[in-house]
């Protein structure tokens, strides 16, 4: 390999670039499409991981009847491996959604470290009434609404919540929930419309109710890695479970046993104060009795005690009466001598008044005299003293003086005073003279009067003696009057004493008489207590009997049943249902990239043969000149295999951005949780390329092999033009001979070339089968939403109530509901069923009949009778699912109701969901009874609005959820829209195919037959038909193809259709005949368009070709 | 310019890249109706460019080209196409016959195409292959490939038959019968005739011969007495 030769592939590529970007383009889009789908699941998977991995999704989920506390958490978290155990609450309430009607949501607590929200927008709650809503279910428009538990809610639902409303303050998705499903649930409609993320502060629980723990495992999830580390841990936390519930269990075993006991201790002690209390009651009664009887002995004394007061009295007052007789007699001489007495003082008091006045007389003289005397002594006296003051005075003078002339006036005063002075003391003894005579006359009087008076007072003494001893007479009789008096009131007393005694006695007696009637009473009611007491007690017994009982059955439930489960990530439907679905792509990339990998395969041995053969003669120069063989064809598996490694790497990278991408965006109405995360796998980037050099190289190898064992002489001689033969078609001379003399031409040509009709077959077939695969995807789905809703269940509304409808309020249905056609009144229940293994859970609806309602009929539309006592009806999908067949007895079961065992007597076609019909006869037959009808399937009237009489339903009180069919239709039909990405994305594809197919094939055939064009060009064909010269062929090809194609898609398509398993969704895998006939339009629009294409290079040929030497 | 061929002033020049070829300076020549007329030159004189105009594959640049009143050097690429399919048969060196068709086919190819062509039928019998027509191509030798070659010209009942160095690749004796064929053909049929060669040893044969050399037209002269292809020898 010299630079003369790598100058020759580098100029060789650039002259030929068309053919270089074919080889190039088919091997990218086979290592595109390789690469890219097999990636898609890694992809989806590492975005998964990632997501689970950042939101702490548990590895295990807890669950137990009894419900967990905090500590019980705590005992999970020190088990070695876990890495962390977080309880949680749960609890399904109903909420009346805008439209009024009943949706059930599901609140759970927000764990710390398991489980965590992802918060897509507002904030994570702060307060106990605060919530985050489910971003499916709730919209940015929500945030700051409130969810308010509706009425209809069950007391335990709303005594579970510590608020009746919750405000949202944002909106999350949880790794709880990966798609779209949010599950089922006992109330309401039975189905969970979305979740609330709630604080625990927010709810009122006692127990929680599920644990959720981390493992350790540290693999990736949905490997297997990561499934043997989580068997390897798993045992250390079921075991710690079973230890937490078992201790769980004793004490619920325990509580009851004390609470028996307490009971039992209970009912010893009523019985004892029971008989305590009869005896109490007994000698109550017999007390009262004998204080009756004694107090009638009392009354009998007390009555004698009256009598013989009385008797007593009656003596007393005759004494009485005797006492009073005598004082009367005593009184008459008492009284004369009183008359007496009052006329001796009427005399004495007359003498007296005789006397007063001259007594008085006397008195009035003495006074008189006794003044005159006073005051002449008085005179007397003041001049005496006068008279001797001046004497003395001028005694003094005459002693002391020594003046003369003093001397002599004192001399002159001595002598007048003592003349004054003798004058004055014959005047005294000249008064004293006088006065003692008018004394002794007064004398004489006085001594007369008093004599008077003498005899008068001595009269008196008299009379009062008198009046003294009469006075002691009347006292005396005064005196025992009195005593008569108080013997009389003593005699009052004591009558007023024996009346209060005989009232006290009346009183007494009606005392007893009322004693002994409540004694009567209180016997009666005491009897009466007695007897009811009884009763209570044996109630009582009874009840504890009963509680006993309740007790050995809880005891034998909590023994026979398991009360621990530990549910792995397997269980969440959200997991399981991601890993299902990019299993699905998965599987689907097992046999797309096949084709891809075919057809490059082809084209590039074409193609290279093509060049091979058109450079055999440079090939032959080379060889001459001394070129080894190898070296030659170095340059063109250099030639290809460059095309095959860019290939490789555009189509690589191409097809693990561009696939991944796609399905990813398609997905995300079901997920979209994250951003998907591109991965870029080596390993398949190493298969690929070696796919790609070994098809690409290869057939070069191959195609070159056969051309380099010529002696070089040979390959400079033009190549011996192919022999014509003659073709099978010729000897079918009426096909043959219909055709036209150019179509001969055209199936002759076509025949020519066996390689190029493989490729051909292929890539176009491939390409029709790809659109068809993508169209019947399309066809089985759309059909099942209108299959489903305008031909099997065909009622209008879909009802549930509150409680069963009994015929009183079916009565009461008809008349408030208007614009109703029909009603059927029906049983509806989810029960598991186990066949061949597995076990799926099922709708069941029990009805009398649903005719109108719901039509039963198979696949291929033969009607399948309404199921009869024990009989069953299942749905398609369910009785393929679980192998079940028409004849085959099959047992529903349901925890809560019970156990039918029913033989399935026909299976039906149906697309969404699965149900099993049932008559009601077999419930009577096998429960003895009928159980609640609380649903209703509802058609409205003709002409009537759908909603209008939808509103009506919602509105009838005993309403929780009505379920248009109309509505469901158009929400199945625009989540299966998204599957007309997959369509398209499928076309596309194919159309890649068909282009670089038809291109390459296209272009050999032109550079191929170069001069065979250019001939026919000189022959005067038009361009128009020299184009149809040769795209006739492709043409023709494209339709044999297209019909290979067809055959070739409806198996693909019925494949990629078992690839494809939606639970809750049948498909009715079937191609419409337009979508074949759309497939094999859509590959001749591209067969079309890459004639347009070429046509420019036909045009391009020069007519001179035709005049050159063959090379 | 009555001449039913006539060239007046043409010049060809070719352009590749920065090459510039000259490969016809002011040719002039005419051909009357019904000749055999032979084109000699020596390699490169211009013979095959000066019939790639005239059978309209090729335009000039310079000047004029009539073929029966018509300008050929005036018609558009379709009115081109419909001249060739019309008035022309073209017999090429490597017969350049279709390989998967029979020999009949191959004429048919050509008549298929023609408003009024002989019966192909026919036309293989009097080149002389009558008893070959199912034959394909790679069954016949040269020389049978070449009268196919010629029957699916004369099919087309042209006004001219353009024959490119027709025993180019054909050894001595077959070439001699096929330019009797052409010589007897377009006698019979009153076709006009052009036979390009280098071997001027031919030229005998012609009712005119044309010289070409470094594209110019060396001499145009009649041959009063043109003789038989059999009594030629080269």
């Amino acid at each position: 390999m010299n630079r003369w030769m790598w100058k020759s592939t580098l100029r060789e590529i650039r002259a030929s670039l068309g053919r270089y970007m074919a080889i190039l383009a088919i091997i990218a889009l086979g290592v595109g499409f390789f690469c890219g789908l097999k990636v898609v699941r890694e992809a989806m998977l590492l975005t998964g991981d990632e997501y689970l991995e950042k939101q702490a999704f548990y590895d295990e989920q807890l669950y137990s009847p009894l419900g967990f506390s905090a500590e019980d958490a705590e005992a999970i978290e020190d088990v070695s491996g876990v890495v962390a155990a977080d309880a949680a609450y749960s609890e399904d309430f109903i909420i009346t959604n805008q439209e009024g009607n009943d949706v059930v949501m599901k609140a759970l607590s927000i764990t710390d470290d398991v489980n965590l929200p992802n918060v897509i927008a507002g904030r994570m709650p702060e307060k106990a009434n605060e919530c985050l809503g489910d971003r499916r279910y709730f919209t940015e428009e929500d945030i700051g609404s409130t969810v308010l538990l509706a009425d209809t809610n069950a007391e335990e639902t709303l005594d579970a919540f510590a608020y009746e409303e919750y405000t949202v303050v944002g909106l999350a998705d949880s790794p709880l929930y990966l798609n779209f499903e949010r599950g089922s649930t006992s109330i309401g409609s039975g189905q969970v419309a979305g979740f609330v993320l709630i604080s625990e502060d927010g709810f009122n629980k006692e127990r929680y109710d599920d644990i959720y723990v981390r493992l350790d495992t540290g693999e990736t999830a949905y490997s297997e890695d990561y499934d043997e580390a989580e068997a390897a841990l798993v045992g250390g936390v079921e075991a710690a479970l079973e230890e937490r519930v078992d201790l769980r269990r004793d004490e619920i075993l325990k509580e009851y046993e004390d609470g028996i006991e307490e009971a039992r201790q209970e009912l010893e002690d009523g019985r004892a104060e029971y008989e305590k209390g009869k005896k109490e009651a007994e000698q109550e009664l017999s007390d009262a009795l004998k204080q009756i009887t004694d107090g009638e002995a009392e009354l009998e004394e007390a009555r004698t005690q009256i009598a013989d007061g009385e008797a007593a009295l009656a003596e007393a007052e005759a004494q009485i009466e005797d006492g009073e007789a005598a004082i009367e007699e005593a009184r008459g001489p008492l009284e004369e001598g009183q008359a007496q007495l009052d006329d001796g003082y009427a005399q004495l008091d007359a003498a007296q008044a005789e006397l007063d006045p001259q007594a008085e007389e006397v008195r009035a003289q003495r006074e008189l005299f006794d003044q005159e005397k006073a005051a002449a002594y008085e005179q007397l006296d003041a001049a005496e003293a006068e008279y001797t003051a001046m004497y003395e005075q001028a005694m003094e003078v005459l002693k002391t003086s020594e003046d003369w002339e003093e001397r002599l006036e004192a001399l002159y005063d001595l002598v007048v005073s003592k003349q004054a002075l003798e004058e004055i003391e014959t005047q005294r003894a000249q008064a004293d003279e006088q006065f003692d005579a008018a004394e002794a006359e007064l004398i004489g009087y006085e001594t007369q009067i008093a004599d008077a008076q003498a005899e008068i007072d001595a009269g008196r003494a008299e009379l009062d003696e008198k009046a003294a001893q009469l006075a002691a007479g009347l006292e005396e009789l005064e005196a025992k009057e009195q005593e008569l008096a108080a013997g009389r009131a003593e005699i009052e007393t004591r009558r007023a004493e024996l009346e209060s005694g005989r009232q006290e006695l009346a009183q007494g007696e009606q005392e007893l008489a009322d004693a002994r009637e409540q004694y009567e009473e209180g016997k009666e009611e005491s009897e009466e207590k007695l007897a009811e007491a009884k009763a209570k007690l044996e109630e009582g017994e009874a009840e504890f009997a009963k509680a006993e009982d309740d007790y050995n059955t809880l005891k034998d439930e909590l023994t026979a049943h398991d009360l621990s489960y530990v549910m792995d990530r397997e269980t969440n439907t959200g997991y399981v249902c991601f890993d299902n679905d990019t299993a699905i792509v998965d599987g689907i990339a097992n046999v797309f990239p096949i084709f891809f990998f075919l057809v490059a395969i082809l084209v590039c041995m074409t193609t290279m043969t093509r060049m091979i053969d058109e450079q055999r003669t440079q090939i032959g120069v080379l060889k001459a000149l001394g070129y080894s063989r190898e070296s030659i064809l170095s340059k063109y598996l250099i030639y290809a295999g460059s095309a095959a490694v860019l290939g490789s790497v555009i189509g690589f990278f191409a097809g693990s951005l561009a696939f991944p991408w796609v399905i990813w965006e398609t997905y995300g109405i079901m997920y979209g949780f994250a951003d998907l995360m591109f991965v870029f796998n080596p390993v398949l980037a190493l298969i690929s390329l070696a796919a790609a050099l070994l098809c690409s190289v290869g057939a070069t190898w191959i195609s070159g092999r056969t051309e380099f064992v010529n002696v070089p002489a040979q390959l400079m001689r033009p190549k011996s033009p192919k022999a014509g033969k003659r073709i099978f078609l010729e000897r079918i001379p009426w096909i043959w001979g219909k055709l036209s003399f150019l179509q001969k031409v055209s199936v002759r040509n076509i025949v020519r070339y066996k390689k190029r009709v493989v490729m051909m077959i292929m890539g176009i077939g491939g390409c029709t089968a790809l659109v068809l695969t993508g169209f019947g995807i399309k066809d089985s789905i759309q059909n099942i939403v209108s299959f489903q809703y305008d031909e099997i269940t065909t009622y209008d509304y879909s009802v549930a109530f509150t409680e069963g409808m009994d015929a009183d309020d079916i009565e009461n249905f008809d008349q408030e509901i208007s614009g109703v056609d029909g009603r059927v009144f029906v049983y509806t229940g989810t029960y598991d069923v186990t066949a061949n293994g597995s076990t799926k859970s099922i709708s069941l609806i029990g009805a009398d009949s649903l005719t109108g309602f719901v039509d039963l009929h198979t696949r291929a539309g033969e009607p399948v009778a309404f199921p009869r006592d024990g009989e069953v009806v299942l749905t398609q999908k369910f009785a393929d699912t679980l192998g079940i067949k028409t004849g085959d007895t099959a047992t529903f079961s349901n925890t809560d109701s019970g156990t039918l065992s029913l033989k399935v007597s026909g299976i039906c076609e149906n697309y969404v969901y699965s149900y099993a019909y049932v008559n009601l006869d077999s419930f009577e037959t096998q429960w003895g009874e009928i159980p609640a009808l609380k649903g209703a399937f509802v058609n409205a009237a003709e002409g009537q609005d759908i909603h209008n009489v939808g509103a009506n339903l919602a509105n009838y009180d005993k309403t929780i959820s009505v379920m248009v069919s109309d509505d469901m239709k158009t929400r199945f039909a625009s989540m299966l829209q998204s599957l007309d990405y997959v369509v398209l994305f499928v076309i596309a594809c194919a159309g890649a195919l068909a282009f670089v197919v038809l291109y390459n094939l296209t272009n050999i055939n032109i550079t191929e037959r170069m001069r065979e064009i250019a001939t026919i060009k000189v022959l005067g064909f038009y361009p128009k038909e020299c184009a149809s010269y040769i795209f006739r062929e492709n043409y023709m090809l494209t339709f044999v193809s297209g019909l290979v194609g067809l055959v070739l898609g409806k198996f693909l398509h019925a494949f990629v259709m078992s690839q494809i398993q939606i639970d809750a969704v049948a498909f009715d895998v079937r191609v419409e005949p337009l979508s074949y006939l759309l497939a094999l339009v859509i590959t001749f629009v591209f067969a079309l368009i890459v004639s347009r294409a070429m046509r420019v290079k036909i045009n391009r040929i020069n007519m001179a070709e035709s005049l050159k030497s063959i090379e | 310019m009555s001449s039913y061929v006539c060239f007046q002033d043409v010049g060809k020049k070719y352009v590749t890249g920065t090459v510039e070829t000259q490969a016809l300076h002011q040719v002039n020549l005419t051909i009357e109706k019904g000749e055999l007329c032979v084109i000699a030159g020596p390699s490169g004189a211009g013979k095959t460019t000066l019939l790639n105009i005239l059978g309209g594959m090729d335009t000039l640049t310079t000047g004029h080209v009539f073929l029966d009143g018509q300008e050929i050097s005036a018609m558009n690429a379709k009115q081109l196409t419909l001249y060739r399919r019309r008035e022309i048969g073209f017999v090429f060196q490597f017969y350049n016959l279709v390989s998967n068709l029979t020999a009949l086919e191959n004429v048919k190819l050509a008549s298929a195409i023609c408003p009024n062509p002989l019966d192909a039928q026919k036309v293989m019998e009097q080149v002389g292959l009558g008893e070959r027509i199912k034959n394909y191509p790679s069954q016949l030798s040269g020389g049978e490939q070449q009268r196919v070659a010629i029957a699916r010209a004369i099919a087309k009942n042209p006004k001219l038959l353009l024959c490119d160095e027709p025993t180019g690749a054909l050894d001595y004796n077959t070439g001699k019968a096929i330019l009797k064929l052409l010589q007897d053909t377009g006698r019979r049929e009153g076709m006009t005739v052009i036979i390009i060669t280098h071997n001027t040893a031919i030229t005998p044969m012609a009712d005119r011969v044309i010289y070409l050399k470094n594209g110019e037209v060396v001499s145009n002269e009649i041959n009063e007495h043109p003789v038989p292809v059999e009594t030629i020898e080269w």
